[in-house]
């Protein structure tokens, strides 16, 4: 990397903390620490919502899966708009009117203090994890890839999150996080363009659209009804809308985000613009991944992204497997890339010569896809302590090797904003559950304002080195990520169960919410252990898995069935 | 001398009256105005035809990624 590029990447991203910690220095009492004076417009909220939102995995990882898989993913974000509105119609009167810091605090004026401690609790629990995740999963990759200590990366994200979320409080998260969405957002479009300009002179936008489609990367929506498919328009619309439904409704960093508003109105309006533009956006990540997929068909590239794993294997006695594997590789790519060009320069004039190069380029793909996977397995064998994913190094990979000098910084300035936008929102709505629905619901004695805002700070900078702490020895636990993302949706469904209850169901009380939330949690569980067995036997064939979406349904729909069920002898007794 | 100490009473309840019913008036219509507001969304009647929008543009993104899929699968 150039000296150039250090420059524009550390100088946004000290632009962006300077900025936030100077702007936000003063805050006179809790409700500007927490909830930002409630002085926000519904362009910084919305801006504010998307940047949580997003983290540097999404900017990572989502064009590598672009790349692999084609477009499908999109599906997952079909449930958000619905949910959006669900929230701004009959949430946000709710909070307003009950003028909360917390979103769980509402849980105690419907169920008693019980219910609102649990879902606390378990906020915090989930968000303390993920708050760790936040700032690993970029750091692991972007360590590997340019070779940068792990742990120095690590602190430099975290260490620079906590100066401004701790100085300025929700302020200063909104207000950073729209300049972070300023600079993700120009850096995208950047890389978008080059790409189609760095596509070969014969190759235009609309040929390259053709080639992806012939590849199948443009298979966005999917009407089938397969369970075992995770990606279908069916679980984007129905596990999608509980799964937003429950993270802007009930999480605490989302909600925090939107009660920063100095109206309704404000609140509304800001997650409207997500509700019209975050499907758009989703799209757009997915499109820079399918023209990555598209720029690779006309460029030599190894069979792997992540160079490092390929070096790791060589030093092994698997180096002569390897070295196969990549000519087998090679091989395949120049024949696949003779396709691909006669279908580009013979569409419109030689049908039948196009329709043979499409079946030739197709079936290419499908064995350079064989051997990617080989190459998979066989680093997995020689290297068994990587537990890193090639498709999250496509994107980082064509960064790297051949974005132009300063554009290369601006992109990993990108990276670093995604990752910092995120868990800044994280940890200032951890402090704020910490602070409100514990410490000052607990704390028997009266404090002045300045003490709240004090014990906040040490709040949100001890939030700050546990997820740096979590981060540093994350790497001891195997398939950290995947086990938060499962803690996520196993608890989620649940959580909006109760909410649901608290806002639809006036006459169901906290007792049987209460039984029903522990039951339907139990259940969840359970299912989550013996799902596919249950699954198979009741479907009569065999499945693969229950995508994890669906454990939101589940989870929600039977606390509130339970919950009703039970109702009738709770208000009887 | 009760008669004017009467009249005085009613002055000055007349008037913490209309003080109470003045504040009671600008905290709640502040709140309804600004925090609690009823402001219409931009460009709709109310928000009801926001969401009808929002919802409208969810089903056209739909139906344009359901057409894209199908023109370019082969």
């Amino acid at each position: 990397m150039s000296i150039v590029d250090w420059i524009i990447m550390l100088g946004t991203l000290g632009f962006i903390v300077a900025y936030g910690t100077w702007k936000t220095r003063k805050n006179a009492n809790l409700q500007d620490y927490l909830r930002g004076g409630n002085e926000m417009k519904w362009t910084t909220i919305g801006l504010s919502v998307m940047a949580t939102q997003a983290s540097a995995i999404t900017f990572i990882s989502t064009p590598g899966q672009a790349y692999e898989s084609g477009m499908g993913f999109v599906q997952n974000y079909f449930g958000l708009p619905i949910a959006l509105i669900i929230v701004s119609a009959v949430f946000i009167p709710i909070y307003y009117r009950l003028k909360v810091y917390t979103a769980y605090e509402y849980l105690e004026t419907r169920f008693g203090v019980a219910s609102r401690m649990l879902a606390a609790f378990l906020f915090l629990v989930q968000r303390g994890l993920a708050a760790g995740i936040t700032i690993y999963a970029p750091a692991i990759i972007l360590s590997t890839a340019l070779g940068w200590n792990l742990s120095l990366t690590i602190l430099l994200i975290g260490v620079l999150v906590i100066i401004y979320t701790v100085s300025g409080g929700t302020k200063a998260v909104s207000l950073t996080q729209k300049w972070q969405m300023g600079v993700i957002m120009s850096g995208m479009f950047i890389a978008f363009f080059i790409i189609i300009y760095k596509l070969p002179h014969f190759v235009s936008f609309g040929d390259a659209i053709s080639v992806a489609g012939i590849m199948g990367k443009l298979d966005i929506v999917d009407f089938s009804l397969d369970i075992d498919k995770r990606y279908t328009f069916w679980t984007g619309i129905t596990g999608g809308t509980f799964l937003a439904l429950s993270y802007f409704g009930t999480d605490q960093s989302q909600v925090q985000r939107y009660l920063s508003g100095s109206s309704v109105y404000e609140s509304r309006m800001g997650l409207m613009f997500n509700a019209i533009l975050k499907i758009p956006m989703q799209f757009f990540i997915l499109l820079v991944g399918v023209m990555v997929f598209v720029f690779f068909q006309y460029q030599e590239h190894a069979v792997l992204f992540n160079q490092n794993s390929i070096d790791k294997v060589y030093e092994t006695e698997y180096a002569d497997e390897m070295k196969s594997i990549e000519a087998d590789y090679s091989k395949t790519y120049q024949e696949k890339k003779v396709a691909l060009t006669t279908i580009v320069q013979h569409y419109e004039t030689n049908e039948k010569a196009t329709e043979e190069a499409i079946k030739a380029a197709q079936e290419k793909e499908t064995e350079a896809l064989k051997i990617r996977d080989k190459a998979k397995e066989l680093v997995n064998k020689a290297v068994p302590d990587n537990k890193s994913k090639d498709s999250d190094y496509v994107f980082l990979s064509f960064i790297m090797n051949y974005l132009p000098m300063g554009l290369i910084g601006l992109l990993l300035a990108v990276i670093f904003s995604a990752a910092m936008s995120s868990t800044s929102g994280e940890l200032n709505a951890l402090a704020t559950t910490t602070t409100i629905d514990f410490y000052k619901r607990l704390n028997k004695k009266e404090h002045s304002e300045q003490h709240y805002v004090n014990t906040s700070k040490i709040f949100t900078a001890g939030w700050g080195v546990v997820a740096i702490a979590f981060a540093l020895f994350a790497h001891l636990v195997e398939n950290l990520i995947e086990a938060v993302n499962i803690l996520g949706s196993i608890f989620y469904g649940v959580i909006l169960g109760i909410f649901l209850i608290a806002f639809f169901l006036k006459n169901v009380k906290g007792k049987a919410t209460f039984s029903a939330a522990i039951i339907g949690q139990s259940v969840v569980i359970i299912l989550f252990f013996f799902g596919q067995q249950i699954g198979s036997y009741l479907l009569g064939r065999e499945i693969q898995e229950i995508a994890y979406l669906w454990y939101n349904v589940i989870g929600c729909s039977l606390v509130v069935l339970i919950a009703l069920l039970i109702s009738p002898f709770e208000n009887k007794a | 001398m009760m008669q004017c100490l009467n009249n005085k009473f009613y002055e000055k309840t007349n008037i913490h009256y209309v003080i109470i019913a003045f504040t009671h008036y600008s905290i709640h219509s502040l709140y309804h105005s600004q925090i609690m507001n009823h402001q219409k969304p931009p460009f709709f009647k109310n928000w009801r035809g926001f969401y009808i929008f929002v919802l409208g543009f969810l089903a056209f993104l739909v139906v344009l990624f359901y057409l894209l899929t199908n023109i370019y699968n082969q």
